[in-house]
């Protein structure tokens, strides 16, 4: 449903694309072409940048906080609450951010809020979780990486 | 706290170098970026101010590639030092899966050692966070300088909890891949 429904909107809204993002940075899905935009890149700043607007509107106003759009030369971004715990990251190239579009954002990331957690906890429960060994073979990969010799 | 994504089979773990400003924690991620392989590493992007003092914050992504059908990642963040700045710091801590504190070990600096030591238990309790359930290490950074305090100082003042440490020098890079290697195996330990 979470990945149909961000793909749904990406084609309806002509995003370039569109990222659910945790609030820690992490990526969570995403629909559309990234292309030479690094998904880790902008999904951390994207989240880290729409928390502090949070932070800052809480600070001046209180009230909940919905959406933040920037409006560039060359297109849009537009950032949507999806609960507490995630944002929606929309990249527009080529459009503006219009009402409509800040509108449609904000109500699909409502639509979100509650069915993320159950999504990322539940989709893909099929016995498939982590191995036994997994945390041995992370440790043999932490030493290869993380060595001097590079 | 860590992110199990089993819909996109993904594990990505956030780890935070915090500690008092100009201590030392951008160096360390700095050189973890030049030496990592660059077939491992994403972008480093660093929020900073034109004085590269950072400003909000510095992230490197470190991909461990696909570990028994898991694609695993850390993601390196730093936080701004100065006093000022906490609610970027607070911000930063948010889901965070393994701290570093990057302490220096001169001795004008044990004071911001230590503000930055209660600073970090505070904003972590306003997030319901407890440190002492949190994969955690401590660099007792520069460590090449003169006037800095004897590492049992420091650990008196600073790890009284007894959690692992290292001597570290950043601008060369001694002790800062021990430190990381250390929190980032408790990280994946607690995953568990």
């Amino acid at each position: 449903m979470v990945r149909g429904g961000l793909q749904e909107y990406a084609k309806r809204s002509g995003a370039r694309f569109v990222l659910l993002v945790d609030r820690s940075g992490a990526v969570l899905a995403v629909a559309g072409r990234p292309d030479d935009i690094d998904p880790l890149t902008f999904s951390s700043v994207a989240s880290a940048h729409f928390s502090a607007g949070e932070q800052l509107a809480s600070t001046l106003w209180g009230g909940e906080y919905r959406t933040l759009l920037h409006q560039g030369g060359r297109g849009a971004v537009l950032l949507a609450r999806v609960g507490a715990e995630a944002v929606l990251a929309t990249l527009f190239i080529g459009q503006d951010g219009s009402e409509g579009r800040v509108q449609e954002g904000a109500e699909l990331g409502a639509e979100l809020e509650g069915v993320v957690d159950v999504w990322l906890t539940d989709e893909g429960r099929d016995g498939r979780g982590i191995s036994e060994g997994w945390v041995e073979a992370a440790q043999e990969e932490i030493d290869r990486i993380f060595r001097e010799d590079g | 706290m860590s992110m199990i994504n089993y819909a996109s089979r993904e594990i990505n773990c956030k780890i935070v170098y915090y500690g008092p400003g100009l201590g030392g924690k951008t160096t360390s991620l700095e050189y973890v970026y030049s030496r990592v392989n660059p077939d491992t590493r994403g972008k480093m992007i660093s929020l900073a101010t034109e004085t590269d003092r950072t400003l909000f914050f510095d992230f490197l992504p470190i991909d461990l590639g696909s570990i028994r059908g898991f694609k695993t990642r850390f993601h390196l963040y730093t936080v701004p030092g100065q006093v000022y700045y906490n609610a970027s710091r607070k911000l930063i801590l948010k889901g965070v899966d393994g701290i570093i504190f990057v302490a220096d070990s001169q001795t004008s600096r044990a004071e911001a050692n230590i503000e930055s030591m209660h600073n970090l238990y505070e904003n972590l309790e306003t997030y319901g966070y407890d440190l002492n359930q949190i994969p955690f290490a401590i660099q007792y950074n520069k460590r090449d300088l003169p006037d800095i305090l004897p590492t049992h100082e420091l650990r008196a003042q600073l790890n009284p909890q007894g959690v692992p440490d290292f001597e570290t020098i950043a601008t060369r890079g001694d002790g800062v891949f021990d430190t990381l290697k250390a929190v980032s195996k408790l990280v994946v330990k607690a995953l568990s």
